[in-house]
């Protein structure tokens, strides 16, 4: 479950939601580029 | 002492003090906002990588290594809210701060409350309070990282701790009174990038030094089976307020008046979306490896005097003379852009209430001659500070940056976002902001800072509702700014 990083679960659900938060703040940016023009969207929206 | 790591750490200060020279000489800065904000023109990356540097500071590299060696990694109930709170900042409070900021010609946090509500009866007061909050967790987060420079060219250079605080301030403080925003955001771009540099070579050398992962994960669950537990062992209410004073302690990341004035700074409302990818990776870095850094020190050396420094340590320990003076280069680096920023924020505040309450008639050459005299000011009270010791450099952070949060990014909050907020709420919140930050580390220290919270967001909203008649025009200078 923990990818024999050793680490107990309980981390390494904790390390892998910051490592991902990077991830979907990218994720956010290609959709505020593509439907906002740039702009800080939600949903697409400004 | 290495003589390579010497020249090495000497040849930094002078490329830090020569950056402040070049925009003092070459960029005619006539307006306090060009001083302040560099003209709101400041593009992606220096925005970004500046904002993670200003605040990535001594906690990362010594309040952040000591949690790690005492606590392990339970302290990423911290890093995970903070990740989320910063990535939140940027997508939703970053646009219209910088959208009214530039409506009421705003430059900090404490300019901003006070400019929204400066025509009703409370609005000098809000001013003062807010400037007073600033000035209290200001001066003591300076004197945080000026502790945090003496310790590390204490361990580094052998030099004299005492002697070391001073030179720290002195340095931070040539440049930023040099060239103001200008130069902090472009040596905390330049700092970010050897931050990053130190953020990644030290742990892999640390963990390689005990043996690799495996040999890492087995000797920290030798030594404290609790080390890489979020629960650091506990269980039920007590798990419930450990984790809580982890996550109202992040919470305090909405009112940084050094980051947020990045968002005022920055040149368009387009580049916003960018910049929260690259803050919000470096942010994730800084957050978690120096806990691992922590623990690989607490594997390596046991138990030290003051395991905040264990960062230095291991870098004179671990590293060829050159490339320690580079690494420490890199820590002292943060430190420094930590504190020229809050110099910065604490003078923007000071100067403009020198503005509005004492001379109303100063132009703007007389305006940023105060604003660098109140760098020197602040400065000189962080090395005092620094010299008094009041707490370990974690402890002083936590109240500063739990009071900035509280006194100044509540009241924020609710001007951007809640209508029905007043002047009088505004004003309640930084007062009640300020006092209860000092009343809940000192009367209930075990539950600093959870109660700070609760109390501060009912008098927002308590007396924001209870006068909201009295001031129908609630807001109302950006209204009409923005008309």
């Amino acid at each position: 479950m923990t990818l024999g990083t050793g680490l107990p679960f309980g981390t390494f659900v904790a390390l892998a939601l910051i490592v991902s938060t990077p991830i979907l703040a990218y994720l956010l940016y290609r959709i505020d580029e593509k439907r906002a023009g740039g702009y800080v969207s939600l949903w697409g929206r400004r | 002492m290495s003589l390579g790591l010497q020249l090495t750490f000497g040849l930094y200060l002078l490329v830090l003090i020569a950056i402040g020279a070049y925009f003092f000489f070459t960029t005619e800065t006539k307006r306090l906002s060009d001083y302040l904000l560099a003209g709101r023109d400041v593009g992606t990356w220096p925005i970004a990588v500046s904002d993670v540097s200003s605040v990535a500071s001594g906690w990362t590299f010594f309040a952040w290594v000591g949690v790690g060696f005492t606590l392990g990694l339970s302290g990423l109930w911290f890093s995970l809210t903070m990740v989320v709170v910063v990535l939140l900042m940027y997508r939703y409070v970053a646009s219209p701060l910088r959208r009214e900021s530039e409506a009421v010609d705003s430059v900090t946090v404490t300019d901003h409350v006070s400019r929204v509500f400066e025509d009703e009866p409370l609005g000098p007061a809000i001013r003062i309070v807010a400037t007073l909050a600033v000035v209290v967790f200001m001066v003591s987060y300076v004197g945080a990282q000026v502790i945090a420079v003496g310790e590390a060219i204490d361990t580094g250079f052998g030099i004299d701790y005492s002697l070391a605080i001073v030179a720290g301030g002195a340095a931070v403080a040539l440049y930023t009174v040099l060239g103001g925003f200008n130069a902090s955001v472009w040596t905390d771009f330049f700092q970010g990038i050897l931050i990053f540099v130190g953020v990644v070579a030290l742990p892999i050398l640390a963990i390689a030094e005990v043996g690799g992962w495996a040999a890492f994960v087995a000797q920290a669950n030798a030594i404290e089976p609790t080390l890489l537990r979020m629960d650091a062992g506990l269980g039920g209410t007590e798990l419930g307020v450990f984790a809580l004073v982890w996550i109202t302690f992040a919470m305090g990341t909405i009112g940084q008046p050094h980051s947020l004035m990045r968002f005022q700074a920055i040149r368009s409302e387009r580049l916003v979306s960018r910049a929260s990818v690259i803050a919000v990776s470096f942010q994730a870095l800084r957050l978690t490896v120096p806990l691992f850094i922590g623990i690989s020190g607490r594997v390596l050396y046991g138990t030290v005097g003051n395991p905040e420094n264990v960062a230095m340590v291991a870098i004179v320990d671990l590293f060829p003379p050159v490339v320690a003076g580079v690494l420490l280069a890199a820590i002292v680096s943060a430190v420094l852009s930590t504190s020229d920023s809050m110099l910065l924020v604490t003078s923007s505040d000071v100067t403009r209430f020198y503005e509005a309450h004492v001379n109303p008639d100063a132009d703007e050459r007389t305006l940023i001659l105060v604003g660098r005299a109140v760098v020197v000011i602040a400065a000189g009270f962080g090395i005092l500070l620094a010299w008094i010791r009041p707490g370990t450099i974690f402890e002083i952070i936590e109240f500063a940056y739990v009071g900035l949060g509280v006194s100044l990014g509540l009241p924020l909050l609710f001007v951007l976002f809640w209508d029905r907020t007043t002047g009088a709420g505004v004003f309640a919140g930084a007062a009640v902001g300020l006092a209860s930050s000092i009343g809940n580390l000192y009367l209930l220290p075990d539950y600093f800072p959870i109660l700070v919270w609760p109390v501060t967001l009912a008098a927002i909203v308590g007396v924001s509702l209870a006068t909201v008649d009295a001031d129908a025009g609630a807001n109302r200078n950006v209204a009409a700014a923005e008309r």
